[in-house]
């Protein structure tokens, strides 16, 4: 796993701890928070934000943070874009998605399509932790974010899942 | 389109830069009373001739004769009566005017025929005129007073001969004038003549302050106290010119003494007697309606033309209202203008397209003069400049000063672009503006999308916007 994380160069330029009064300007700045937010949690293999304890609103080098206001109104903007969701109704955990329910549904497709898992099962726990997804997208993601995209799959037709013993051995067949 | 009417037959009014009359200075010209909506009729039963300098395109022979001009503006100096439409003025110089009781007579105010207020004027020139006063009687009677006096002062006259005096190197005061063709010589005339000055000096100074006015030549009657007024507003021009002398003897005794910085507060002081010589001061029962009018020329002439108080200074062409209020009304020195008429009149500055107009900054409601040109993208532009400047050598310093804490954080050292961003008082260094403005310039940039902020418990830094 990744440790060291290469923050992007505005993380030192101090007005990007401000939220911008200016509207233009504040829209680029929440596309770059966005994107620090997800590529920081993805690249880490962090699977949740807890609000009060995220390193990431801190910049010590500079001696600059966001504010609690702030804090706020990123964390409101990045799960309005749809990569996050609330884990409770206090907003204090936020589920980061690293990949949008959609996506991750046709990764996983494509990645059974070339690992020749079409029309053979496989479990849930394989498709999180198992050999074969070493280095995906969904490689250590979230259980229930994975269920969300072979729910999707499913719809769509292209999967079924079926029951185990115990819910990490619920099995998927690919068609 | 030409008009062939009186207006045109009188000598043309020089005018200054922002469409303020051009009083003759040297001649200590002053502007005694304005009052608008004049009608200016001829009693002439012929067309009056076109002087031959004024005839650019009026030919009296194919353009038809009217007899009067409607909506004029007139103005009663101590030389003159300049009549002004919105395009032209024109001038008839007192000198003009008969010279006897029947120069100006009132007229009109009848109930039945000849009603409204005239002024019945006979000039040597061009004949008779009516003077109509559609605003009634009471304008009328006010520029009657005005003109008479002015016609009975013949200041044009004195200040004829005073001039000429004044080439002569001297500064005459009638007859106490002497002359210098003295038989000293040497060491002993330049004291006589020091002295001589020191004199005439002293007399003028008591003949402008009270007593010595009753005595004067001019006959001033001794109870009437507006008049010495007048006699200190016609002697004003001279002390000012006294106090010249002295700074400027002032300033060569230091310099003799061989003190080069002492030198430097006088010549500033010279410098600011000759910037603020203001040459009427505006009043509004002068002015009338036209006050607001006057004024507003009157500060855009002032700020024009100084070097010192230009609104231009350090290259800005913006000015907040405090500055021009202080400076303004320090030139004037007495009889000073309130804000709100500073405001009225700063007002009317687009509308009379005088190159600079009031600014009402959006956010924070200040209010600014700035020149018309005047562009906020300009100011951006240097803001800019001057952050990159500094945060390159910000940059420089910091490579070799990164702590290791900061190195553990980014996995990386080196070259890391240190951003320090601007206060607003560090912008009004830059820009040579005063710190409101130049928060309202830096507030201004950042709608723009030039700058953006950055708010700590320090204060509000800009920095460049590095988001779009």
């Amino acid at each position: 796993m990744s440790s060291t994380f290469q923050f992007p160069e505005f993380y030192s330029f101090p007005p990007f701890f401000t939220v911008q009064p200016n509207i233009t300007t504040r829209e680029k700045q929440m596309a770059l928070w966005r994107e620090l937010i997800l590529s920081y949690h993805t690249s880490k293999k962090i699977k949740t934000l807890v609000v009060h304890d995220c390193p990431l609103w801190k910049n010590s080098a500079i001696r600059r943070e966001l504010s609690h206001d702030d804090v706020k109104t990123v964390i409101a903007d990045f799960v309005k874009s749809g990569h996050g969701e609330w884990e409770d109704d206090t907003h204090t955990r936020c589920r980061i998605l690293w990949r949008k329910p959609e996506q991750l549904a046709s990764d996983i497709y494509t990645w059974a399509e070339t690992n020749g898992y079409i029309n053979n099962v496989c479990t849930v726990y394989e498709l999180h932790s198992g050999e074969d997804v070493d280095g995906m997208s969904f490689d250590g993601c979230d259980e229930e974010l994975l269920r969300r995209a072979l729910a999707i799959l499913e719809d769509q037709g292209k999967c079924t899942m079926f029951k185990g013993e115990t819910s990490s051995e619920d099995g998927i067949k690919f068609f | 389109m030409a008009r062939y009417s009186p207006l045109v037959t009188l000598p043309k009014q020089t005018l200054t830069e922002s469409g303020l009359l051009a009083l003759d200075s040297s001649d200590s010209e002053v502007q005694l009373i304005t009052r608008s909506f004049i009608e200016l009729r001829s009693l002439s039963p012929i067309p009056l001739p076109v002087p031959a300098s004024a005839a650019t395109n009026i030919d009296p022979n194919t353009t038809p004769w009217s007899d009067r001009d409607k909506d004029l503006t007139v103005t009663v100096t101590t030389h003159r009566i300049v009549f002004q439409t919105k395009s032209s003025s024109h001038f008839l110089h007192h000198c003009a005017v008969l010279p006897n009781e029947d120069g100006v007579q009132a007229t009109g105010g009848g109930w039945t025929s000849n009603r409204s207020y005239k002024i019945h004027l006979q000039s040597i020139t061009h004949g008779d005129f009516y003077m109509i006063f559609r605003s009634g009687q009471k304008d009328r009677d006010a520029v009657l007073k005005q003109l008479s006096q002015a016609l009975k002062r013949r200041q044009w006259e004195e200040a004829y001969n005073s001039s000429t005096s004044a080439k002569m190197g001297m500064h005459s005061h009638g007859n106490t004038q002497t002359s210098y063709q003295t038989t000293s010589v040497g060491i002993d005339a330049i004291l006589k003549r020091n002295q001589d000055r020191h004199d005439r000096a002293k007399k003028l100074t008591q003949d402008a302050f009270g007593k010595g006015a009753s005595s004067h030549k001019h006959k001033v009657s001794k109870d009437d106290k507006s008049k010495e007024v007048e006699t200190l507003f016609r002697e004003a021009k001279e002390l000012t010119a006294i106090i010249h002398k002295y700074v400027a003897t002032l300033e060569k005794d230091k310099r003799n003494q061989s003190n080069g910085d002492e030198g430097e507060d006088t010549t500033e002081l010279t410098d600011m007697l000759q910037d603020m010589g203001m040459i009427t001061a505006l009043t509004k029962k002068t002015a009338g309606d036209q006050y607001h009018e006057l004024l507003a020329r009157q500060i855009s002439d002032f700020l024009k033309q100084n070097r010192k108080f230009s609104i231009r200074k350090g290259g800005c062409g913006i000015m907040t209202l405090t500055d021009v209020y202080c400076l303004y009304n320090r030139a004037r020195g007495a009889n000073m203008i309130s804000p709100e008429d500073l405001l009225e009149a700063l007002g009317q500055m687009e509308a009379l397209k005088l190159g600079m107009k009031l600014r009402e900054f959006e956010d924070t409601h200040v209010k600014v003069l700035q020149e018309t040109g005047f562009d906020d993208s300009v100011m951006s532009k240097k803001l800019l400049e001057y952050i990159d400047e500094k945060e390159k050598e910000k940059s420089k310093e910091n490579i070799t000063s990164v702590t290791d804490g900061f190195k553990a954080f980014f996995g990386q050292s080196t070259g890391m672009k240190v951003y320090v961003g601007v206060t607003a008082l560090e912008a009004a260094r830059v820009l040579k503006i005063s710190p409101i403005l130049a928060n309202e310039q830096l507030l201004s940039a950042e709608r723009s999308g030039y700058l953006c902020r950055d708010v700590t418990v320090e204060g509000t830094r800009f920095f460049r916007n590095l988001f779009v």
